[in-house]
């Protein structure tokens, strides 16, 4: 996947999942897998979901952009009934989350490894701006302070659109992913379906990598 | 700790002391980290008996997560109204909003059985602070933590990402979530307190003399001497394969009537099914010493236990933990 060069649009229009400049980028669907239950890293959260559906999210389009300062994602999925925390212990957040490689060919399965990080940029319905975290393995994320990300959401007609972006480099913590055109690059891409009580490592997501290539002007 | 429910007289008194210290913050409305329930009845949460979670054989168990409405949401009242005129002659207390259904002892005193043998008793209930915490072992992220050198179960909020798997793990369904901060929360056994050797604030407020404090291998401690010396003291719900470390000493009941009107000593009021069902087995065998030494009692003799659980001496129910909070400088 190609994420297109915009030269000269502003930072808050990539943050806007309606501007019409998503339209200047490529669309691409990706096919989603729920987690597999018999991977969760505690007995009690196997025991709770061996017999439950996990990754009710199947397929979410794509479309990256840049301009040369912002990295923007623009993610897309069918969802007919929106969650985010009410105020009922029952109820979770929909979630989003891009994650890039920081050393090596970490598995996405495992959220990397101890020598093989990956950097996260996530997004909570609900939940003002998005946060970036690093993560070595199962039940390792640590959350960035740091580092800014920023996201915006619309949803209608049974569709969510959200936006999650980040300047792309000048951040100096190691565990952050850095960005410059003209790069290649790698990313997952993770959903998680509060209706379905997804949270945590229950979720749907990419097993594989894809790849990124950032345009130059 | 032990707690004596043949002492607790339900004044809310422990609740109100544990919610004055730590559950005034933002998104802890709703949370009393300590309640007190008449049994039989559904609980706080409503019908956590039937929730799951916890271990059997050693294996985790599914469980249940409490609904907001199961514990019960925070109540608002007109307090506007009423007492600064803004109402009319006519406006009285009430609740704001929805007209609640469910809350903290929601079902007080109804109880069970028929008059004239009918019956309740009060059931306190915190954290267990369990040898095999339920919640550290659901925990993905490792934010719950039993505390190495006092055996207290907390989490550390830093590390919470509000997944609440230890909800749904807690068999006795006492966490809460802070909806405000997206973190759970739980009785830290006044671990503050403990640490300036003073006892939980539920347990030295309470104006029945029922709770005692102490470490379990201390020999000369009450919670030692009641739960391994005499045995009496008995953790509720042992099924659940967690071992709590707060334990109770079973309710004696009152006898029944029999046909005639005559109080007959052979039939407690409160059945024996039930107590197993909450203490396991080992109930029977509690309120039989319990019954002996209370007769040795009667009859003028001394008895080790009784002396104990009268707690002639208040400071001796704190196993050390002793100290006087307003003795104390508080930073």
């Amino acid at each position: 996947m190609q994420a297109n060069y915009l030269s000269g649009v502003a930072n808050s229009t990539l943050l806007d999942p309606d501007a019409s400049a998503w339209q200047s980028g490529t669309a691409t669907t990706i096919k989603l897998v729920g987690t597999p239950a018999s991977l969760q890293p505690t007995a009690a959260i196997r025991a709770n979901w061996e017999d439950r559906p996990i990754g009710a999210i199947t397929e979410v389009s794509i479309v990256a952009l840049h301009n040369s300062e912002v990295l923007a994602f623009r993610l897309q999925w069918d969802e007919p009934n929106p969650s985010a925390d009410n105020g009922d212990n029952t109820r979770f957040p929909d979630g989003a989350a891009v994650a890039f490689p920081l050393v090596g060919e970490p598995s996405l399965v495992t959220m990397g490894a101890q020598d093989q990080p990956i950097s996260i940029w996530s997004w909570r319905a609900g939940e003002q701006g998005g946060k970036q975290l690093v993560a070595a393995g199962l039940g390792t994320s640590e959350i960035i302070e740091s580092s800014q990300i920023s996201t915006n959401q619309v949803w209608h007609d049974g569709q969510y659109s959200v936006v999650i972006a980040r300047t792309m480099f000048g951040d100096s913590n190691i565990s952050s992913a850095q960005f410059r055109p003209g790069q290649h690059s790698r990313f997952g891409l993770a959903i998680w379906s509060g209706r379905n009580g997804e949270r945590a490592g229950i979720k749907s997501f990419t097993p594989a990598w894809y790849d990124l290539h950032l345009a130059t002007g | 700790m032990v707690m004596d429910l043949n002492k607790c007289i339900g004044c809310q008194t422990c609740t109100i002391a544990c919610k004055q210290l730590w559950t005034r913050n933002e998104g802890m409305d709703y949370m009393w980290w300590n309640t007190v329930n008449t049994m039989p009845g559904k609980g706080t949460p409503r019908n956590w008996e039937e929730m799951g979670g916890g271990f059997r054989d050693g294996d985790s168990q599914p469980g249940l997560m409490p609904s907001t409405t199961d514990f019960g949401e925070a109540w608002e009242f007109n307090h506007d109204e009423v007492f600064y005129n803004t109402g009319d002659s006519k406006t009285h207390l009430k609740i704001k909003g929805e007209k609640p259904q469910w809350g903290p002892n929601w079902d007080e005193d109804e109880g069970g059985g028929q008059y004239p043998d009918n019956y309740y008793f009060y059931l306190p209930r915190l954290c267990n602070h369990c040898t095999d915490p339920a919640c550290v072992a659901a925990c993905p992220r490792k934010a719950v933590e039993k505390r190495e050198h006092d055996g207290i179960v907390v989490i550390n909020e830093d590390r919470c990402r509000g997944y609440r798997f230890c909800m749904e793990a807690c068999p006795y369904k006492k966490i809460y979530f802070n909806h405000k901060r997206k973190v759970s929360q739980k009785c830290i056994f006044c671990f503050p307190r403990l640490e300036k050797g003073v006892a939980n604030a539920c347990a030295r407020q309470c104006p029945g003399r029922v709770r005692f404090v102490g470490y379990r291998d201390d020999p000369e401690g009450p919670i030692h001497k009641l739960v391994n010396k005499w045995g009496v003291a008995l953790p509720l719900h042992p099924e659940y394969g967690t071992e709590p470390n707060v334990f109770y000493v079973p309710p004696l009941a009152p006898a029944m009537y029999d046909e005639q009107g005559n109080i007959d000593h052979s039939r407690p009021r409160i059945p024996d099914d039930y107590l197993v069902s909450l203490f396991g087995p080992q109930v029977l065998d509690s309120l039989s010493i319990l019954k002996a030494e209370r007769e040795k009692s009667r009859q003028g003799q001394s008895s080790e236990l009784m002396d104990i659980l009268i707690a002639y001496r208040w400071g001796d129910m704190f196993g050390g933990f002793d100290q006087d909070p307003s003795t104390l400088q508080w930073t």
